[in-house]
Formats: C-alpha cells, structure tokens, sequence
C-alpha cells in the first residue's frame, strides 16, 4: 500500500494518455462518503489507547469472557505495519525478468498449470469421447441394424432358393413322374398285360 | 373422472382433429390449445384434491376391462385402473404443462397441420395414460402406443435426417419395450389379485366386503398351497404386483423360489431386463445413443415434449415397477447402480462440453441431468428418492425451456452450430437474458430448481448405506462440467461483438437476429418463472412426494 502510494502520488507524472491538465480532486459525491469511511477507520474510535484495547466500548457492551492478554501483540502488530510501509515506500522499481516478479505477474503460473493439466485434458477427453460415442456405441447400435437388413437379405435368399426351392422342386418332381407313368398309360392291351404279368411274376418271387 | 378426463379428453381432441376437413385448418391449433388448457386446468385440480398427507393411491377408478376364465389356469383379469400417488402427481402436472408451451410453440407451423396436431393430442393422451395407470397392461399399453405419434412427429416434421433419428427412436424403445412385455408376461404368471380370488374362492360374496384380514388369510393359504390353481385370479394391478406376498409359491418370479436361468436367478434376469427397458427411455449411458439423433432432428415443440416429459416415463417406470417390484435387486445392485447413474452424469457432461451444434449439447446435458435421477433412486435414501422426483421437474421445466431458446435461434437462422454466432447479447437482449437464467438455472445456481435437483440427489448418495461416498463424489463433477459447458457456450454465442456466419446472413447480423416476439415471451417467461417458483419453494413439490416416498422405501429398510 506504501508503494502504491508512492508510485500515486509522488514523483513524476507518468500517465501518457490522460494530460495532466485533465487531472482534477473528486466531486463531494465522491469525496464525502470516501472522507467519512476515512474519519472512521481512524482508531481512537475503537479505542483510545493504540496499545491497547481494554478501555473500548466495544468490550464494554460485549465483555470478553476470558481475559488472555499478549501485552506484546499490539506493539509489535504497529511495529510490522511500520516497517513494512517504510520497505513499500523506499522500494525501487523492480526489475521485471526476475522470477519474483514474473511469479507475481501470472499468479504463480497456476492459469497455466491449470490449463495445461485441468482444461486442456478434460476438453481432449470430452472431444475423445464424443468421438467414441459417435463411433464406437453409435456405430455398435447400427452395425446391429445394418446386419439385421443383412440378415434379412440372407433370409430372403434362403427363403426362395432353399424353402420356395424345396416346393417347387417338389412340384417338379410331381410333374416329372407324371410325365413318366403317362407314357406306360398308352391304350394298348398287350402292354397292359405285359405289365400285370412282370408284375405279378415279381409278386410270386417276393413271396417266394 | 379427473385422470380419466386427463387421458380421453385429448384422445377425444385426436379424434376430433382427424374427422375435421382441411377447410378448417386455421381452427385446428386453437383446438390444440383449449384442450391442452383444460388439461392443465384438471392437472391442477387432480393437485389440489390431493391429500398429500395420505398414504396410498388417491383418486382411484376402477373398472373391469378383461375377465376371462381359463380352466385350471386360472382366472385373468385386466382392469382400467387409475390413480395418482405423490410419485407420479407431479409428472402429471409437469405433462400438462410442457404439453402445452408445446403446442404454443407449435404455432408458427405451417404444413401438415391436421395430422400433426391429431397426432400430438394422441401424444398427450398417451402419456398422461402412462402417468395414471395403475394396472400393468394398461401402462404397457400407452407405453407402447406413445411411439407411434412420436415416430410419425418426427419422421414427418423433422429435420434432413428424420427418417433415420426416427426409426432409431422407435426401434430402440420398441427393444425396451420387449423387454418389459416379457417380464410383464412373467409377472403376471407369478402374482394373484387377492381381492378377486377371495370372491373366486367364495370366501365373500364381491369385492367390497373384502377385508385387510381376507387378504392375509388368502395370501397364508396361497403360501400354504391350500388355493387351487383353477380359483387364482392373475392380474396386472401395480399394487398387488408391489406385494411378495402375493407371488405364487412355485411360481417362475417368486423371490423364494428362484430358478436359475443363464447363471443368474430369474427375478435378478427380470429386474436387468426391466431396468434396460427403462433405462433407453431416460436414458441412461450405454443405451442413450438415440437420443441426441431424436433430439437434433425433432421439431422444436416434439423437442420440448421429449426432453420435457418422454424422458421422465424411464424415471417414473423405476420408480413404479423396477425398484417396486423388485426391491431385491435394486438393493443387490445398487453399487452398479449407482455407478451407472455417475458414469451418465460425467460422460454426458464430457459429450456435452465437445458439442459444436448447440441442440445436440443440451440433449447430451440432459443424458448428464438424467444420470443424477438414477443416482438418486439407487441411493435408496428419503433425500435421493425424493431428490430424484424433484430433479425429474426441474429437468422437465429447464429443458423445455432451453429447447425453445435454440429453437428460437434456427428459427431465424436455420443454423445451430455455436460457433456461427458471437455477440448475440447486443442484438438480442431479451432473448441473452432468457437464455442465462436458462443456463444457470440447468447448472445448478441456488434459488433455481436445478439447484434444489442435484442437492438432494448428491445428498441422498453420500448419505446412502448402499453407495460408496466416492461415487456420489465423482458425481459432482457433472456440475462443474455443466457449468464449464453453459458458461463457454454463453461466452461463445453471446458475448463479444456481434457476428454472424455471413453465409447465413449475408445482409448482416441485425438483418435477421430480432428480439423475441410476444409468442416467444410467452413461453419462455412462464418457464423462467416455474424454475425460479420451484427453486425458491421447492416443497411445492416435496409435500406431494414424501409422504409416498417414505413409504415406498419401507421395503428397503426391512431388508
């Protein structure tokens, strides 16, 4: 904050896109509330004494109900504030390629960890599955498609050449042993008679 | 005479639409809308007469359907038989209410309007059909019949490849729905309506003087062997199905009995086989692959309807049949479960986030919000179950919601793809502002629904006996990859200046991207409303479910 301060308010005038003739003080709109938020975060109206806070009406409405005291807190609290405005104010410019400053600049490079080691893999993961599901369940989904319109080719040709085939090679043969006795069925007796005597003759020696 | 009247008035509307000439086009719609404004009207009266303190079904009608006597088969029975309990009440609600921001988003529609209207009030009937049903068959019924005005919505109304999204919806819940009808078939085999057996039996003389005590005097003598097999009446009544006491002592689904089939017992092969037939409804990842293709080529109303309601009918069919019929595997495999609700969440999330075409990432976020229902009802827990109902309206009100946006968009653009629009917060400012309460809502910001949702879900899992906490862990990472998705995807679209792929709008961005029309508005705000009104009051809806849910898991705290 001490540096801060400084860098503000003192020395050179270093904004190179607004004119310093344009700077000017706060409307009170500004200047007031800021002013008030000032006056009371002054300490004495907690308490009067900085080192310490016994007398202060705050623990007067609300007693603390055990008393442990570090009579060394508040000194050495004021001490540290001290010393560290006094390192902000006297600080130089630092020199912006050490690690330091480079570390402060990209937040410990944790956006990077995180975008290399968080982001990056799970928006990989999520374009890999996508590509998965598309493929792999999706393409499982309508292999068993694409084969059961195979498999019904198949049974359809199955279903003409074997099961129709077994019916009409049934009428075929049908027709063929018509085709066959018509020709014994020729009107003429001696071949009628030729035929009941081989026949019975092949009765007697079955028989026999 | 509610649910009744909440099933056969669109079925009327159908009937009606479909007998109308085509001169009376411009009437058609408005028809639509009246009817599906009285169903609302009835939902909201069939909540208000519900006692959500009582235990039981409420609103019952019942009456004979099918009777038929076979020999020494026994008697089957098939009845209408409806009600409401605090499982399916809020679903019913829920139906009416996207059925009709559907048809309101219907309205710019302009061919085929006879049909898709008879169709979509055939839609309606049937769903509102599977809410109430109480007996079996009559569910299976609705269940089934529910495809086929969906196959024809989107077949005929859907985008370039609707003939193939179509189909695979169909066929992929018809497979579901196999599996279902067989163990319906076994079910049936297995179990006796009590109450008409003792009439059957002639221990009273009809049905109304059958006593508690009857029953469980009927159901000792069953155990007992000591009914013959010609006086059993079978049934597909949901409340005696939910009952072990009524299974047939050597009958194929007994959980005493136990035959071996495949390795496993059969009631366990019932319980998977029920699962997956609800499982490709929800749906639940590996079974999920129709979704995004139903999704993206579906009209945006028959979008609204399925992200809203379809998917809802896998949630309800786990509630209602899978974990109430077989409580033994549901507590057998809950750690499976479970960890298939987690693996939905996360791989949904992850598809999500590697979407380019925005429909298509809000379908796979629903697969992701569908994944913490099952994890909630597998955590078998007061908070899970009811968590689970509560997610299943949330989902039901901020998809429907988040379809209408995009469907907003490629009404203006015919073009989905996310990275075909930077900007579009400076043309569109009421439309950016719909859709970020939409997306926030859906990623779980408190005061919203989808908060409220994924709360008492992931609560009822690490409070779970059956779960491992690490699963429910894992699970949290489907919020973070919810808002890893909506908020890039809002960054993208939405911030920035404004840019618009010039081939889509070779005039300019301001050229075609108008702010929402009144039509829009009124669709939207209402829906922004519900998920604020939810996400502020959720017991609007836990006071209807707890009382049934309480009891509905008093079997899983015997075992």
């Amino acid at each position: 904050m001490a540096r801060q301060w400084r860098l503000i308010f003192f020395g050179e005038y270093r904004n190179k896109t607004i004119p310093l003739t344009q700077a000017h003080e706060p409307n009170w709109l500004m200047r007031g509330p800021v002013a008030l938020l000032a006056l009371l975060s002054i300490g004495i109206w907690f308490s009067i004494n900085p080192l310490s806070a016994h007398g202060s009406w705050f623990f007067q409405i609300l007693p603390a109900l055990e008393e442990v005291s570090f009579w060394w807190l508040a000194p050495v609290s004021i001490g540290l504030v001290l010393l560290g405005g006094w390192i902000g104010f006297r600080m130089t410019e630092p020199r912006t390629d050490s690690i330091f400053v480079q570390l402060s600049l990209s937040y410990g490079f944790l956006d990077v960890v995180y975008y290399y080691f968080v982001i990056s893999p799970t928006r990989k993961l999520a374009i890999v599955l996508s590509r998965t599901d598309k493929r792999i369940l999706d393409g499982l989904v309508n292999g068993v498609g694409v084969s059961t319109v195979v498999l019904a080719h198949l049974a359809r040709v199955l279903d003409r050449s074997v099961v129709d085939g077994v019916v009409n090679g049934a009428a075929w043969l049908a027709s063929q042993l018509g085709r066959m006795t018509r020709s014994v069925q020729n009107g003429q007796v001696q071949s009628y008679i030729t035929a009941a005597v081989v026949g019975l003759l092949l009765v007697l020696w079955w028989i026999l | 005479m509610i649910l009744s009247l909440l099933i056969f008035l669109p079925l009327l509307g159908s009937l009606v639409l479909a007998l109308l000439p085509e001169s009376q086009a411009v009437r058609f719609r408005w028809i639509a809308l009246v009817v599906t404004l009285a169903e609302v009207v009835l939902a909201g009266a069939a909540y208000v007469t519900f006692d959500a303190s009582a235990r039981g079904y409420q609103l019952l009608e019942q009456a004979d359907w099918i009777t038929l006597p076979l020999g020494s088969l026994g008697i089957a029975s098939i009845d209408y038989l409806v009600g409401v309990d605090g499982i399916s009440l809020p679903l019913v609600v829920l139906s009416a209410v996207v059925m009709l921001v559907g048809v309101i988003s219907s309205w710019t529609l302009t061919h085929r309007l006879k049909a898709y209207y008879s169709l979509y009030l055939l839609l309606t009937g049937t769903i509102m059909g599977c809410f109430v049903a109480l007996d079996f068959f009559l569910f299976f019924l609705f269940f089934e019949f529910m495809l086929l005005p969906m196959y024809f919505l989107i077949g005929l109304w859907g985008g370039p490849r609707r003939e193939y999204a179509s189909i695979k919806f169909f066929l992929y819940t018809l497979l579901g729905s196999l599996l279902i009808l067989l163990v319906m078939i076994g079910l049936y085999l297995s179990v006796m309506d009590p109450v008409s057996t003792a009439v059957a039996a002639g221990l009273v003389a009809d049905p109304s003087a059958v006593t508690d005590d009857i029953v469980r005097t009927l159901q000792t003598y069953l155990q007992n062997g000591q009914l013959s097999s010609a006086q059993i009446v079978h049934t597909f009544d949901m409340r005696y199905l939910a009952d072990g006491s009524n299974y047939l002592p050597d009958a194929f689904l007994n959980p005493a009995a136990e035959p071996i089939i495949l390795g496993l017992p059969a009631r366990m092969l019932a319980f998977w086989a029920v699962f997956i037939g609800f499982a490709i409804k929800l749906p639940i990842v590996p079974v999920h692959t129709w979704l995004p293709d139903a999704h993206v080529e579906a009209p945006t109303p028959v979008s609204v309807v399925l992200a809203g309601v379809l998917l809802k009918i896998g949630g309800y069919g786990f509630l209602r049949i899978v974990w109430d019929f077989f409580p033994d595997g549901a507590a057998e495999y809950a750690q499976v479960l479970g960890g298939l609700g987690v693996l939905s969440i996360v791989y949904g999330g992850l598809n999500a986030l590697a979407q380019t075409d925005l429909k298509k990432m809000i379908a796979y976020s629903s697969v992701s919000h569908m994944g913490f229902v099952l994890l909630g009802v597998a955590s078998l827990t007061a908070e899970g179950i009811n968590g689970a109902i509560y997610q299943m309206v949330s989902h039901g009100v901020l998809s429907a919601m988040l379809f209408l946006i995009v469907g907003v968009l490629y009404d203006r653009t015919h073009d989905r793809r996310i990275d075909s629009y930077r900007g579009l917060m400076q043309p569109m400012p009421r439309y950016t502002t719909l859709t970020i309460i939409a997306f926030f809502a859906s990623l779980g910001l408190p005061g919203f629904s989808g908060f409220v949702g994924e709360l008492f879900t992931l609560m009822g899992g690490f409070q779970s006996s059956w779960l491992p906490g690490w699963m429910t862990a894992i699970a949290t990472t489907g919020i973070l990859l919810a808002a890893a998705y909506f908020l890039w995807t809002l960054q993208r679209m939405f911030f920035g200046s404004t840019w618009v792929r010039p081939f889509e709008s070779p005039s300019g961005p301001t050229a075609v991207l108008t702010d929402l029309t009144a039509r829009e508005k009124l669709m939207l705000i209402p829906l922004g409303l519900m998920a604020l009104l939810l996400g502020l009051f959720p017991n609007l809806i836990f006071n209807l479910t707890s009382t049934t849910v309480g009891q509905w898991l008093v079997k899983f705290s015997v075992e």
